[in-house]
């Protein structure tokens, strides 16, 4: 359960990383797809995951959702494209 | 996001800068040790090569028990620790409780160590200090953990300096929180070739925001641990119970029921293993006995915590009898929120409730917060540099410290190898530790720059984790193979996990070095 929720979150908080618009616009590469009524879905989306553990009252799995989802989004921020845009 | 008038912002971002310069340094050796200790207990199966099957806790235990008793003075008496110490050798540490002349309650008493075949092996009278203290197979995870807990420096100093260390950390995040104007927008902004300050700033904060709920949390909780023995428990002992903390014990840890000394064989504690395993699904990692041989005695088994649950259980037995009693709150008799705060401190702050799975999570936690502090440290310096305030001296003590540490770390590692086959391992692995920090200082004082310093500090970071597993491998440390065939994937992991690490340090120093190059032929071609 907590495997399955951190992906889910990570997967929209990649999706998050590609369409950021600041980081778009230092990488001088082309505004993103979404909108920010969708990148705002999937901000809630990517906590979803995390509420449904809190509310299920699992405290490891949660506390699991949420450290992986800290290590996994600083991952992501760092991540580098080989010939992404001069930064 | 909080917008705080200019002023009030001005006056936050001293706060965060001053607290983390002035205490920054310090930290960074806490944070680095503690993301260490995370897998304390790895590293010491690892180092040590344990490769025994079978929990202490699996073979029988009352008859050893009830043997070392007939030869042990009834004053010892008092209460029985059983644990699992070593490579799965069973440890008893018969003892009582007495005051010190500071008021602190400290046990005495004889503890032995029986090995699989349920041999005593090793018998020392001591404190509970002395007899817990390092030995020659666990010197490296113990100086690991002293490090973090205390810097080695002496009771109750070390503590409340990494307890004032730990409230340092939560000024620096709390001040980072308000500062951050954009803290949502910039969570993916890292500038790569932009200014140094810019950089710098970017990746302190980019990391510091992913972290944030975490450096609370361990911040927290850290100067929870710190303080409680050394500040909290001798405060309420001396308003509530007239400075007695053998009283304070009492209340708090205490069974509240009438004392009966009257002589009375404790039932078996094999039985009360089994029945505890029976009801929690799993082998006590710790039991205690208070009272043995009395008529009122208490067995309290303690046990991690329950599938999807991050509080530690531990059950209470009736000594004569062996009879299930109650689950044990770890606060008072009755189930209480405090009780459960309390609880859970420890596996909030060590990331140990759901086994590997949450402390590999936990480290790479600390390693965000190493990162946070260390470029926090370097952002200060830059600023200043570019404002043209020079720094040189402390640009070289915060590499120094910050590549020099882990170094020494890994230093402390490579002597705890070569001597503990010799039986040296008790003094050799801090003494390895001082002398490599001693070589990093001396680096400090005679490489001509800054960036050659942090370079050869990196190579030689790289170099020692790439020989680290050869090293363990030949100073008689188990294969591959033995190691999984006794079930411990644990030092095939760790070996793994050193060598690729120093891979990747060396790998991203050629790749610099290259880029290095590249950038002075580029701006050399327009010039030719």
């Amino acid at each position: 359960m907590p495997t399955t929720a951190t992906v889910f979150s990570l997967a929209m908080l990649f999706l998050l990383w590609r369409e950021n618009p600041k980081r778009r616009r230092t990488a001088r590469l082309p505004g993103g797809n979404l909108t920010l009524a969708s990148r705002q879905l999937c901000v809630m989306a990517a906590l979803l995951p995390g509420i449904i553990l809190a509310l299920q009252g699992n405290a490891s799995a949660f506390l699991m959702w949420l450290g992986s989802c800290a290590v996994g989004g600083w991952m992501i921020a760092n991540f580098h494209p080989i010939g992404s845009g001069r930064q | 996001m909080i917008h705080l008038p200019r002023e009030e912002t001005k006056l936050m971002v001293a706060v965060h800068g001053w607290s983390g310069i002035i205490l920054g340094l310090l930290l960074y050796a806490v944070v680095l040790t503690g993301m260490v200790a995370v897998f304390a207990e790895e590293i010491g199966v690892w180092s040590a090569g344990h490769v025994a099957q079978g929990a202490a806790f699996e073979r029988p235990i009352d008859a050893p028990l009830q043997k070392l008793a007939r030869r042990t003075p009834a004053e010892f008496h008092e209460a029985v620790d059983v644990y699992e110490v070593g490579d799965r050798n069973l440890g008893l540490f018969f003892h009582l409780h007495e005051t010190a002349p500071n008021g602190e309650v400290i046990e005495r008493g004889i503890n032995y160590q029986l090995d699989r075949s349920g041999r005593v092996v090793g018998e020392q009278r001591g404190t509970g200090e002395q007899v817990f203290g390092p030995s020659n197979d666990d010197a490296l995870s113990h100086f690991l953990i002293d490090t973090h807990v205390q810097l080695h420096v002496p009771d109750p100093w070390g503590l409340l300096l990494t307890g004032i260390l730990g409230l340092a950390m939560l000024v620096a995040a709390i001040s980072g929180l308000l500062i951050h104007r954009h803290l949502f927008k910039d969570i993916f902004t890292l500038r790569r070739s932009a200014s140094a300050v810019l950089v710098d700033r970017d990746r302190h904060s980019v990391a510091g925001t992913w972290s944030l709920p975490f450096a609370f949390i361990l911040a927290f909780t850290g100067s929870f641990f710190s303080f409680y023995g050394t500040v909290g428990v001798p405060i309420v002992a001396m308003a509530a119970f007239g400075g007695s903390q053998e009283a304070f014990n009492e209340t708090v840890y205490g069974s509240g029921e009438k004392p009966d000394p009257s002589p009375r064989i404790t039932g078996s504690l094999d039985h009360i293993v089994a029945d505890a395993r029976g009801r929690i699904g799993q082998l006590p990692t710790f039991i205690t006995i208070e009272q043995f041989g009395r008529a009122d005695a208490r067995v309290t088994t303690f046990h991690d915590p329950k599938a999807g649950g991050i509080e530690p259980v531990s059950l209470i037995y009736r000594g004569a009898t062996g009879a299930y009693v109650r689950e044990s709150p770890s606060i008072g008799t009755r189930p209480s929120v405090g009780g459960t705060l309390t609880a859970i401190m420890g596996p909030l702050h060590f990331g140990n409730f759901a086994g590997l799975a949450s402390k590999s999570v936990w480290f790479g936690l600390g390693f965000a917060m190493c990162y946070v502090t260390f470029t926090g440290l370097r952002l200060w310096l830059v600023r200043r540099r570019d404002g043209g305030s020079a720094l040189g001296w402390l640009e070289r003590i915060v590499t120094v410290i910050g590549f020099g540490l882990p170094l020494a770390l890994l230093g402390a590692a490579i002597g705890f190898f070569f001597t503990m086959p010799l039986g040296t391992a008790v003094f050799w692995t801090p003494a390895s530790f001082l002398i490599v920090s001693a070589a990093a200082i001396l680096a400090g004082f005679t490489i001509p720059t800054n960036g050659l310093l942090m370079r050869a500090h990196q190579i030689a970071i790289g170099a020692l984790l790439v020989a680290m597993p050869p090293i363990r491998l030949l100073t008689g440390g188990p294969g591959w193979g033995a190691a999984l065939a006794a079930g411990q994937p644990m030092i095939v992991a760790i070996d793994l996990m050193t060598f690729l690490a120093g891979v990747w340090t060396l790998w991203r120093l050629i790749a610099a070095s290259r880029a290095d190059n590249s950038n002075v032929s580029a701006r050399l071609k327009p010039a030719e």
